[in-house]
């Protein structure tokens, strides 16, 4: 089970997860009253794949999902704080459910061919996320997909107040 | 060599062909040389014959890597904004990612932000986020043919999702907006930092690649300044001198002299109506100033300046009169804010107006300014056109803590012990004859008078007259008092015809139209 700033995955096997948060500014601290300085900040985001991962990729998979085969996964979820979390585009709640339909070859940052993705926001216990799945092939998604909820199930993300509690950075 | 491995190893290959390079060429970096020759190269792969036979920079013809339609990478803003660098109508920044080490900032990080088309035919589909491509505010396509960032348009349906998060559903990613400045310090963004590095080299022919320009728009805040975005790449003035880059609130001018200068769209379009760096002004050399007397502002340029106040409108101060006006104190000196520009004059003269004077110059004169009562008088004498004529000198402190100013016919004068007087037509010879101020006759003390057969002007210790047109002449001590007993000019001696002068007994002498006066 990797769990790191407030999110994990149990992987299953054949699967590579990782949580990292890339250099910059650590959220504020709960309950800080000083107005933050307006830089950079950086929040944790979860990588799984079916396949290795190269250390220089982007949020979103760039790096990844040009090397996926038909029958790869790859999963984001990337965390974008409690400040958009309940309201606007992070309005649903709960950890959304993948269903095929909702997959679409256009549907990446950068669409390749054969590729399928599918991009859900939400929030979770008052932090808001996007969770980005992408799939080796359109033509095969019924059975990637079926793969990518399963993991996507195994998902865990602390809430912001457990999170706050235990000295993180929500 | 038969492979890769092969071409790049060993001295002789591209690696050692790099460093050999980047030592030879010191202080530039191996990164440098890279940057450079790919540059070159892509140029050259991109637009062959505008970069070979044309004298245009290898970064103008670049769009970097993924520059094709079947990359899927979306297309830059400008390329389908007439040149800007903003989202374009009908869609919203919708969020932005950040890529490392970009040599279109300097090396630094360069932010990435994606436009989103709105949902503005319709809202169906919106379960996700992105509303069903029908309802888009644009449609997928390329970008024209004519620019090497082919990069789709309005295709992908995707979102950051860190800007504008109040709109809970949108079309899909209408274009791509950069800036070296993050993006939550112009837009209603988040911080929260999203990366992509291997976006650092995306670019296209319409944005302003990274110089002594960008580095002062990034310094000014970038899209956060008044400039706002850019609308078109960095171009030269094409004198070998100067280069530019526009923006929506204004332009940013370069020159080695005087190193990157701001001008706001306000001061840029009077600019243009005076020739621009061509014209009367030359390049400008600093930033506006704000905050001057009476809510005034000034921007200096090679030749002059512009400026404004609450009690005046915009005005150019160019050349000699610039100098001038300078050395009076600019605004805040005794001329005050200009009240026009620069007007011809009777004479082939010239003259510019200010708060309280003018500066004003003839080719028998030199560039003098008038300011004070001395402004005043001139008016009401009618100026260069009336009998003074033009100033020939400045304001000048006199013996006995007065001041004159001199011009072409006449001066005007004053002292702690007179009121200020003009001394002109006939008077003046006549007065310069008897040592002016510091003569026999000292400071006037009236105006000039006319009687019915000619003139007079009193002084403090004598008189001038002039019979009709005739010349002055000086009438002063004993002489006067006797004369003055006698009826003066209306009296048996009439008009004197000769100055009052000393006599070798120590008395005075003068010569009137009936007789003599020895006293």
């Amino acid at each position: 089970m990797s769990d790191n700033h407030g999110m994990g995955a149990k992987a299953p096997r054949g699967w590579t997860v990782e949580v990292r948060r890339l250099p910059g500014a650590e959220p504020p601290a709960p309950g800080a009253r000083a107005v933050p300085p307006q830089e950079d900040v950086t929040r944790g985001v979860l990588h799984a794949c079916t396949r290795p991962m190269p250390p220089d990729r982007g949020d979103f998979g760039t790096g990844v999902v040009e090397l996926l085969g038909p029958d790869d996964v790859f999963v984001a979820l990337v965390d974008y704080g409690t400040q958009v979390a309940d309201q606007g585009l992070f309005e649903k709640q709960g950890v959304p459910r993948l269903a095929p339909s909702q997959f679409a070859p256009n549907r990446l940052q950068r669409p390749l061919p054969g590729l399928s993705a599918s991009q859900h926001f939400f929030s979770s216990g008052g932090r808001g996320f996007c969770l980005f799945t992408v799939v080796g092939s359109h033509a095969r998604r019924m059975a990637s997909v079926a793969r990518a909820e399963a993991f996507v199930r195994t998902l865990r993300i602390t809430d912001r107040a457990t999170m706050a509690r235990e000295g993180g950075r929500p | 060599m038969s492979t890769l491995e092969d071409l790049n190893a060993g001295p002789g290959g591209l690696v050692g062909m790099i460093n050999s390079l980047s030592r030879r060429f010191r202080p530039l970096s191996r990164r440098s040389v890279l940057v450079g020759a790919a540059v070159a190269g892509s140029a050259l792969a991109t637009n062959p014959r505008t970069y070979a036979l044309r004298p245009v920079s290898a970064y103008a013809s670049i769009c970097g890597p993924g520059s094709t339609f079947d990359s899927g990478w979306t297309v830059f803003c400008c390329t389908i904004n007439k040149g800007v660098n903003a989202c374009p109508p009908g869609s919203f920044a919708a969020g932005w990612w950040k890529a490392a080490d970009s040599s279109w900032c300097g090396n630094g990080y360069r932010y990435i932000v994606d436009c989103n088309a709105s949902c503005s035919k319709c809202s169906t589909g919106c379960s996700d986020g992105i509303c069903d491509s029908r309802c888009w505010s644009c449609s997928c396509g390329r970008g024209s043919s004519a620019t090497c960032d082919q990069r789709r348009v309005c295709c992908n349906a995707f979102r950051y999702g860190q800007c504008n998060t109040q709109v809970k559903c949108s079309g899909g990613v209408h274009c791509r907006v950069v800036s070296c400045v993050a993006p939550y310090k112009w837009d209603n963004c988040t911080t929260t930092s999203l990366s992509d590095n291997r976006t650092a080299e995306h670019s296209a022919p319409c944005l302003p690649l990274w110089s002594q320009i960008e580095e002062k728009y990034v310094a000014m805040g970038a899209q956060a300044s008044y400039l706002r975005a850019s609308t078109g790449p960095l171009r030269s003035m094409g004198d070998g001198k100067g280069s530019y880059v526009r923006y929506q609130g204004g332009c940013i001018y370069y020159t080695s002299a005087h190193g990157a200068v701001a001008v706001s769209s306000f001061v840029y379009d009077r600019y243009a109506d005076v020739g621009g760096p061509f014209g009367i002004l030359g390049y400008p050399v600093a930033d506006r100033t704000n905050g001057l007397g009476d809510r005034g502002w000034l921007q200096r340029f090679e030749k002059g300046a512009m400026t404004d106040s609450a009690s005046t409108s915009t005005q150019v101060v160019t050349g000699i009169a610039y100098t001038m006006w300078a050395n009076e104190g600019r605004e805040g000196g005794h001329l005050g804010y200009p009240t026009a520009s620069r007007t011809n004059t009777t004479g082939n003269g010239w003259i510019q107006t200010f708060q309280h004077g003018a500066i004003t110059d003839s080719p028998s004169t030199t560039t003098q300014s008038v300011w004070g009562i001395r402004w005043s008088i001139w008016g009401q004498e009618g100026r260069e056109g009336g009998h003074l004529g033009y100033p020939t000198a400045p304001r000048t402190n006199t013996t006995g803590n007065g001041w004159i100013q001199t011009f072409q016919h006449g001066a005007i004068t004053d002292s702690p012990s007179t009121t200020t007087q003009i001394v002109g037509g006939s008077m003046y010879p006549g007065w310069v004859a008897a040592g002016r101020e510091s003569g026999v006759l000292g400071f006037p003390e009236g105006a000039l008078t006319v009687t019915s057969r000619g003139e007079y002007q009193h002084f403090q210790r004598g008189e001038l007259w002039a019979l009709g047109s005739g010349e002055a002449y000086r009438v002063y001590g004993a002489v006067l008092t006797q004369w003055k007993a006698a009826g003066g000019a209306a009296g048996t001696y009439g008009f004197p015809i000769s100055d009052t002068v000393p006599t070798s007994s120590g008395q005075l002498t003068c010569t009137f139209e009936n007789g003599t006066i020895t006293a």
